[in-house]
């Protein structure tokens, strides 16, 4: 099939864009959301170079986004990566474990509907956060009390870690507490424009974007294979 | 602080009032229960049938006696509510809402409202039901209840008028006042006005906020009614507003014409040219008001058109249950975690690594700061005399507000000679500390200047003055700012030097002060003397 040189360039144009910023709004970008969403035969050309480049171009709402593919380690976080950047740096497993529950945590508390949409709630104090978290690990760890200690990672050590961190009230923002170990979470989380996070609220409010990826992306059945894939079951052919 | 929308506060206690007792009486008692009645909704959805029941029989005015209000709550409870309530049961059940609840057991009932005018509590009688003894049939002898002015109220209140009709009756209102040159009340009624147009705005940016979220929660016969009120909102207010513009306009013009041409104006009239002007002001902001509900008006339809279509598509997705389905399975086998991120990959997005130019090696190196302030000149030189004058104020503002910290410093010095910050925090006056320690950034630069240069000899710093020319600077230069402070102000002519020193002891802590982002903290700085010679 020809294409239009002109079609092309626009294609590479909207590309590059989305290498920037990963992400093109209608209202910032009109002209190139417009050839995207308006000719197809750009999209498609977008769309075969986000796959050359391990990536998935996708249109939540009125905003075109870049998404890294599962094990794509340029644009997408790699694993060490990940705790490189939410860990300390003396950090053990154990700890980037409880800041990947925390995170799954959150998500939780946020999507679990089944309506039309999944998100549940508007809003989370950072002090619900940490009682569910505590809870929940609590939780976890009642499941396996009667199992024997195979060496592997198990929930009590988790609570064990999180319980050790001290409680301060005035907010301080030092790693060894509970608010400071979510804080970083949380900033973490705001930089990637998945949380509006209000410090001097306490205030946890979840972004468009994410409300989108929850609803389209991540919990999409067609996706499921990701969710087998966390919980170590191989496809069935 | 303006606090007139506390006026008639008692009023609206009398109100709430009504609503707060009625409650507290039925809330707390245990005879609900015989009746299988638990929850404070069916108390309530009872009582208030209850009121409906005997408000229909006062306007019909019909004998409304215990056996009727019994006979009604029976129709009631068989046809929907279904408690098993036999017939004198539901007589019980009348006579316990009227006279206990409604009547607290024939106790005159009182509320405390808050009177700002006086400052004190007032006490507010409430009663829903009065009763008087009718004889039916010639000669039965019963008590008939009925609803008083309190009673209707309440009872009114419930079904509030529509939202459009409150503006044409606000606007009747404020017609008839005009009408009758009662302006001061005038002034309230287009208050009133203006603050129904500002409701049906926020009502429309609330609207908006929610179809942005959820459109789903957003009903399309909310939708409807949101649509009409906006119509009927903008067919009205452009055409009256705007011939009361011109009426109010004119009336004011004569009254400041007589004023200057004929004599002096009565202080009645006076009175009323005041009145007529915060009119005017209302109108005029009602007018901007009502542009803005057009174009949001607008701004909805399209947005609210827009999200139903992109719901329509994302209903054709299908989701797996993120609890069921992933977190229940995690909970039970945290080695999982492990491996949670292929999960939450889509989510985040790195930084793509730099890479350096050598080219610009061999760039003229300058500081961006500068290149920035070039920048802003090469787009406003338009009118460059105009932005440079608003630059010059601008800074001069930002500096006047450390001058007037190191005043405030210099004053309380210069009085008592040597003065520790201890001591300048407990002479200071409260409405002074903001004086002094505007924010907490500014406190801490002025600090660590004046600890930095340890002493200031005025002479030497006039004498580096003169010698040095240099452009004025834009930031803050502790010298210049001390040398001109003890220009402009005599009384400080004589002073010779200004010296600071660290003393040992226990640091001055200053509590509330915000800082640049509006928080509020606590300000911690040793101990310093401040001498002057």
């Amino acid at each position: 099939m020809a294409y239009e040189l002109e079609d092309i360039t626009t294609s590479q144009r909207i590309f590059y864009y989305l290498l920037q910023k990963r992400e093109l709004r209608e209202e910032e970008e009109i002209l190139l959301y417009k050839a995207y969403t308006e000719n197809e035969s750009i999209m498609n050309l977008v769309k075969s170079q986000g796959e050359l480049a391990d990536s998935n171009i996708e249109r939540y709402g009125n905003v075109i986004y870049l998404i890294p593919k599962e094990d794509n380690d340029f644009l997408g976080f790699s694993k060490a990566l990940l705790k490189y950047t939410l860990c300390k740096s003396t950090a053990t497993d154990k700890d980037y474990y409880l800041v990947q529950f925390v995170i799954l945590t959150l998500l939780v508390e946020f999507y679990d509907g089944q309506g039309s949409t999944s998100k549940t709630r508007d809003f989370m104090k950072v002090g619900d956060l940490l009682n569910c978290i505590s809870d929940r690990l609590k939780e976890g760890a009642s499941y396996q009390e009667d199992e024997e200690e195979d060496g592997g990672l198990a929930f009590i050590n988790m609570l064990e870690a999180y319980e050790a961190l001290k409680s301060d009230d005035r907010g301080s923002r030092a790693k060894t507490t509970k608010e400071g170990f979510i804080h970083s979470i949380l900033s973490f989380l705001q930089k990637q424009g998945l949380i509006d996070y209000i410090e001097a609220d306490e205030m946890i409010k979840t972004t468009k974007k994410l409300d989108h990826f929850m609803d389209y992306n991540l919990l999409n059945k067609n996706n499921y294979n990701r969710v087998m894939r966390v919980l170590g079951v191989k496809e069935v052919e | 602080m303006e606090l007139d929308f506390l006026r008639n506060f008692t009023k609206r206690m009398k109100n709430i009032g009504s609503y707060g007792l009625l409650f507290k009486n039925s809330i707390l008692k245990g005879t609900w229960k015989q009746y299988g009645i638990d929850t404070i909704f069916e108390q309530t959805n009872f009582i208030f049938s209850v009121l409906l029941y005997i408000m229909e029989q006062s306007l019909k005015d019909e004998y409304c006696t215990m056996d009727d209000i019994g006979n009604f709550i029976d129709t009631i409870n068989v046809t929907w509510f279904k408690k098993s309530l036999s017939f004198d049961q539901c007589k019980e059940l009348g006579e316990f809402i009227v006279n206990v609840i409604l009547c607290d057991e024939g106790r005159a009932m009182y509320f405390q409202g808050f009177d700002y005018d006086e400052g004190v509590y007032k006490e507010i009688h409430i009663s829903f039901i009065g009763n008087k003894i009718v004889y039916i049939d010639g000669d039965v002898r019963r008590t008939s209840y009925y609803l008083t002015d309190d009673g209707y109220n309440l009872v009114l209140s419930t079904l509030e008028i529509e939202s459009n009709m409150k503006f044409t009756i606000q606007e009747m209102i404020f017609k008839l006042q005009m009408e009758k040159a009662s302006y001061d009340k005038a002034v309230d009624t287009i208050k009133q006005i203006f603050n129904l147009l500002r409701i049906q705005l926020q009502k429309m940016q609330e609207a908006m906020r929610r179809i942005r979220q959820n459109a789903l929660t957003f009903s399309v016969t909310e939708y409807g009614q949101i649509l009409e009120d906006n119509l009927s909102t903008i067919d009205e207010t452009k055409k009256k507003l705007g011939g009361y513009k011109e009426h109010v306009r004119k009336l004011v013009e004569g009254l400041e014409q007589q004023d200057i041409q004929i004599e002096k104006l009565g202080r009645a009239e006076a009175d009323n040219l005041k009145h007529l002007k915060i009119i005017e002001t209302y109108i005029n902001r009602a007018l901007d008001e009502y542009q803005k509900i057009l174009s949001t008006h607008f701004d909805l339809k399209s947005m609210y058109t827009k999200e139903l279509e992109a719901l329509s598509q994302m209903s054709l997705i299908k989701r797996f249950s993120i609890r069921n389905d992933l977190y229940d399975s995690i909970l039970q086998n945290p080695e999982n975690l492990d491996r949670l991120d292929i999960f939450l990959r889509p989510l985040f997005n790195r930084e793509v690594d730099k890479i350096y130019n050598i080219g610009k090696a061999f760039e003229y190196q300058r500081s961006i700061k500068l290149r920035e302030i070039e920048e802003g000149e090469i787009l406003e030189d338009f009118d460059e005399e105009a932005w440079l004058k608003e630059r010059q104020l601008k800074l001069e503002k930002g500096l006047r507000i450390y001058k007037d910290s190191l005043l405030c410093i210099l004053r309380y010095t210069y009085q008592y000679k040597s003065l520790s910050l201890q001591k300048l925090q407990e002479i200071l006056p409260e409405e002074e500390i903001p004086i002094l320690i505007p924010n907490l950034e500014i406190f801490r630069e002025i600090m660590v200047e004046l600890i930095k240069n340890r002493i200031f000899v005025f002479d030497d710093l006039r004498k580096e003055r003169e010698e040095h020319f240099t452009d004025k600077v834009d930031g803050f230069q502790i010298n210049l700012c001390l040398l001109e402070l003890i220009e402009e102000h005599k009384d400080f002519n004589g002073i010779q030097s200004l010296e600071v020193s660290r003393t040992g002891g226990e640091a001055v802590e200053f509590l509330n002060i915000t800082d640049e982002n509006g928080q509020r903290k606590k300000v911690r700085c040793s101990n310093l003397i401040f001498t002057i010679e």
